[in-house]
């Protein structure tokens, strides 16, 4: 075998002497496509901001060659033009300007000639469009250069992404996580682009999503806790083991247990729609009840408009909603989450670090945020005593972990902060608990957890509505499943022997054979 | 035994006090010192006496009032540009009502009214920036902007342009009174000796960590030993010192111990999930500024009586050093980190300077671009100290 594109040899990175990356070695040949797993905090991004230069050469031990070279990044800049490119979650693109411009950022074309980078060359726009529209072409993506980026949808902008390393002469394209808000046909389309790409580049694909792995993997290399303990390949293993080298122990796969649900509605819905400013209706006369102690699930693809629907109940989705909530048996119009929260019913809203935490501050801060009242004295003063045994208490119940509750929430992984924000809204004791996609970039151990946590709020009787993108989550923890198909009901379905291709059928509608 | 172990090793780190998480505070106190030390050597020996001291204290009064309401309203990471101007108009009403409707006459019932107009005047345009900000949604850079001209415009016109002077004899008191020696001494033993025994409780409980314990144990006796030297050698607390002081200690108070103070550093911190938490944003917004407002008529007051009559400049360039000392505290613009405490040494490092390049001749023209350098700098540092 001739020499490897990457090698990692004995690579270690400490914070504060706390190991992130613990005497790592691997090596990558021309053309493979390696999977990279690992729970959250094993190691993955500390390992993807070496080789992107974000931690610079000498700020870590050990050795990186790419292409057989020594790599001594000392900036991001630097490492974009060594050949490797990263396509993060959240994608690095600028979404006011057009396709072209993205592509051609720091380059102008004049017509005849190479491309320059002087400060004051005139930009030929006809001359960027057309290059732009003839790379993505080649490439065989169905993209229109002069589009803004804004207007594209966000697996057409991974296809940017990819255009654009590719135009950057990258030679290794590392993928973080890029199906998580992908729907089922457009992540099907990625990889048939990545199967397609890679004759031209080598693959890293980073992912919590074991199917996906083995559908596009050659070899699958698990980080655990700092150290590259295995490199497998794909047609020697399976999910199982793969899962054990991850976790380190044998891991139970909780099987749900279905139990009578029975009683009044707590919350009933009905005949909602919902008409966005732009006249848009994204939800379409949807009624559905939901009795206490039930966890009632939503599916449906991107834009089927099962956030939406959660958002239009409690009030905070922009535009008109048209229809009757009724909840205890009195009609509500909340308005903001802070009505809603009168009533105790509470959200957890899809993307943590922008709509749910407050990440500089601690984790007692965010846990007890919202219901600080219950932590006053009679003249309104806050009890700092007692709000911080409360604290201790949440944390131990919930399992975060951590060295102080006054750790800034920043640093904790995906899965503890996801802990804390739950536990921020179960502190209010909440009758129905809203979540939106619940274990979004969490790690397998920290979702049984908080699986574990939902489970036993609903059996105290909190009614739960769980609107998430994984269908096995789905079919662990709900009791009936509400299936929307482009803003409409598709139909709401008891989970007895209740698959996943039913469900496809459903959310993807006539399509669901190509995809199923 | 592990466990045990692990308990023990808590311990230890718990009583080992780890400096480099004090240097937020660290730093400008050694800042403040060598300022001070130059200063006195500079001017020979005249900086450090109880008389230069105890001007310098009500000196920095108008502007430590102006900074804790600005505190709250940078946490929220909003920013009043008025105030200065606002300074100026409930100062002039203050003047006014004082001159030319008579209140003067009146004494002491007089002087409370016409400190009470200022306030409200400061109160008013305060919960009108407050009200534009929080429910009509404009950018507060903008709202304060267009106030701190409406303001300013304001005062020239109830002035025509001219200063209203002298003030009765009741209301310039605020400024010139002193309380005595002695009841000086006895407060600050007073407010020593209690906050000694609270710590020394708490120290028993051990419900707080040792470090935080010894912090405010040694800025009490920091505080109280200080003015006990400047002020009972010379003339005892100045009133204006004593109530820019309470409004410090009432911004401590409703930042830590209150809901409300829990809302200010939530917008801050992330308004999105502020309002998904139930937070009430605009009510809490609108309420740092309504008390931004009063702030600012209480720092109008004061600045009338230190100069006894109200002239329509009064506060230019107020809101800046407000901003200013603010920032050199460690409050981040951005919203949502920071502390009066930290604004506390910044408004000192402020008056030192100025107070200071005074004393020793340095023209008023040569002091502004060296404060324009400290304003500067000062966020350089904080903003080098948080990447590491």
């Amino acid at each position: 075998m001739s020499s490897p594109l990457l090698s990692i040899s004995k690579v270690s990175k400490s914070f504060d002497g706390i190991f992130a990356l613990r005497e790592v070695n691997f090596e990558i040949f021309e053309g493979e496509c390696i999977a990279l797993v690992g729970e959250n905090g094993a190691g993955k991004s500390t390992l993807m901001k070496i080789l992107s230069g974000v931690w610079p050469f000498g700020k870590y031990a050990g050795e990186v060659h790419f292409n057989g070279k020594k790599l001594t990044l000392k900036s991001p800049v630097e490492g974009r033009k060594s050949g490797i490119s990263i396509i993060h979650q959240e994608l690095c693109l600028f979404p006011k300007l057009s396709v072209a411009e993205n592509l051609f950022l720091t380059e102008s074309y004049p017509y005849d000639g190479a491309p320059s980078e002087k400060m004051f060359e005139r930009v030929r726009w006809n001359s960027i469009y057309e290059r732009a529209q003839a790379l993505m072409n080649d490439l065989g993506f169905e993209v229109d250069a002069r589009t803004k980026v804004e207007d594209l949808s966000v697996a057409k902008r991974q296809l940017v992404e990819i255009a654009r390393a590719f135009h950057h002469k990258a030679r290794l394209l590392i993928l973080d996580e890029p199906t998580s808000a992908l729907s089922q046909m457009e992540v099907q389309h990625l990889f048939q682009v990545i199967k397609r790409m890679r004759r031209k580049m080598t693959f890293i694909y980073i992912s919590h999503k074991l199917d996906e792995v083995f559908e596009l993997a050659d070899r699958i290399i698990v980080l655990r806790d700092g150290q590259a303990v295995k490199s497998l390949n794909k047609s020697e293993t399976n999910p199982d083991e793969v899962i054990r080298e991850m976790v380190g122990r044998p891991i139970k796969l909780t099987e749900r247990v279905e139990k009578a649900i029975a009683g009044d509605a707590v919350l009933s819905v009905d005949h909602l729609s919902h008409i966005e400013e732009n006249g848009k209706r994204v939800l379409n006369d949807i009624s559905f009840q939901v009795k206490a102690g039930e966890v009632y699930g939503v599916s449906g693809l991107m834009g089927s408009g099962r956030s939406e629907l959660l958002r239009s109940i409690l009030g905070i989705h922009p535009g008109t909603r048209i229809g009757e909530i009724t909840f205890q048996g009195k009609k509500v119009e909340w308005e903001s989450l802070k009505d809603a929260m009168k009533d105790k019913v509470t959200f957890v809203p899809e993307d943590r670090k922008k709509d749910g935490l407050f990440l500089e501050h601690g984790i007692d801060f965010n846990l007890t945020i919202s219901t600080l009242e219950q932590n006053m004295d009679y003249t309104g003063r806050l009890n700092l005593a007692q709000e911080k045994s409360r604290v201790t208490e949440l944390i131990q119940h919930l399992g975060v972990k951590c060295a102080s509750p006054k750790n800034a929430v920043k640093v904790l992984s995906g899965g503890n902060q996801q802990k804390v924000l739950l536990g921020k809204v179960i502190a209010l004791s909440p009758k129905v608990l809203m979540l939106d996609e619940p274990t979004r970039g969490v790690d397998i151990g920290a979702k049984e957890e908080i699986y574990e946590i939902i489970r036993e709020q609903a059996a105290r009787g909190m009614s739960v509505i769980l609107v998430s993108s994984e269908l096995p989550e789905l079919l662990t923890l709900s009791d009936r499943i509400l299936v929307l198909r482009e803003g409409k009901a598709m139909g709401e379905l008891v989970n007895h022997n209740l698959t996943q291709e039913k469900i496809m059928g459903l959310a993807a509608g006539g399509n669901h054979g190509s995809c199923a | 035994m592990e466990a045990v172990l692990e308990r023990v090793r808590m311990n230890q780190k718990n009583l080992k006090i780890d400096w480099r998480s004090y240097r937020k505070e660290i730093i400008p106190i050694a800042v403040i010192i060598l300022c001070a030390v130059v200063f006195d050597a500079w001017s020979g020996g005249s900086f450090l006496t109880p008389r230069n001291l105890s001007n310098l204290s009500r000196q920095i009064c108008v502007n430590l009032t102006l900074a804790v309401g600005m505190t709250l309203v940078i946490l929220t990471s909003g920013i009043d540009l008025s105030v200065g101007s606002v300074l100026a108009l409930s100062g002039m009403a203050a003047a006014i009502s004082q001159v030319n409707w008579h209140w003067a006459e009146m004494g002491m019932t007089g002087a409370i009214l016409s400190f009470s107009l200022a306030l409200a005047v400061g109160g008013l345009t305060g919960a009108t920036t407050g009200l534009a900000i929080s429910r009509f949604k404009i950018t507060p850079f903008i709202v304060s902007l267009g106030m701190m001209v409406i303001a300013r415009g304001l005062t020239l016109i109830v002035s025509s342009a001219q200063a209203v002077a002298p003030l009765g004899e009741t209301l310039g008191r605020l400024s010139s009174d002193y309380m005595s020696p002695e009841s000086s001494r006895l407060l600050l033993l007073l407010i020593g000796g209690g906050v000694a025994i609270l710590l020394l409780s708490q120290w028993v409980k051990r419900s707080v960590p040792y470090a935080d314990i010894l912090k405010t144990l040694l800025s009490t006796f920091a505080l109280c030993g200080g003015g006990i030297a400047i002020f009972c050698n010379y003339r005892g607390i100045p009133y204006m010192v004593f109530i820019s002081v309470l409004c410090a200690l009432g911004g401590i108070f409703v930042l830590k111990y209150t809901r409300f103070g829990r809302f200010i550093y939530a917008i801050g911190g992330n308004r999105e999930a502020a309002e998904l938490s139930g937070v009430p944003v605009a009510k809490t917004l609108w309420l740092t500024y309504f008390l931004m407002g009063i702030l600012a008529g209480l720092a109008g007051v004061m600045d009338t009586a230190r100069v006894n009559g109200a002239v329509p400049s009064a506060g230019e360039l107020g809101e800046l050093d407000a901003i200013a000392a603010v920032v050199i505290g460690g409050t981040s613009l951005m919203g949502g980190m920071g502390t009066i405490g930290g604004t506390v040494l910044g408004v000192l490092i402020m008056g030192i300077l100025n107070n200071g390049m005074s004393l020793v001749g340095v023209s008023e023209h040569y002091q502004k671009v060296f404060k324009g350098i400290v304003i500067i700098l000062a966020v350089y540092l904080d903003l080098r100290s948080k990447k590491k």
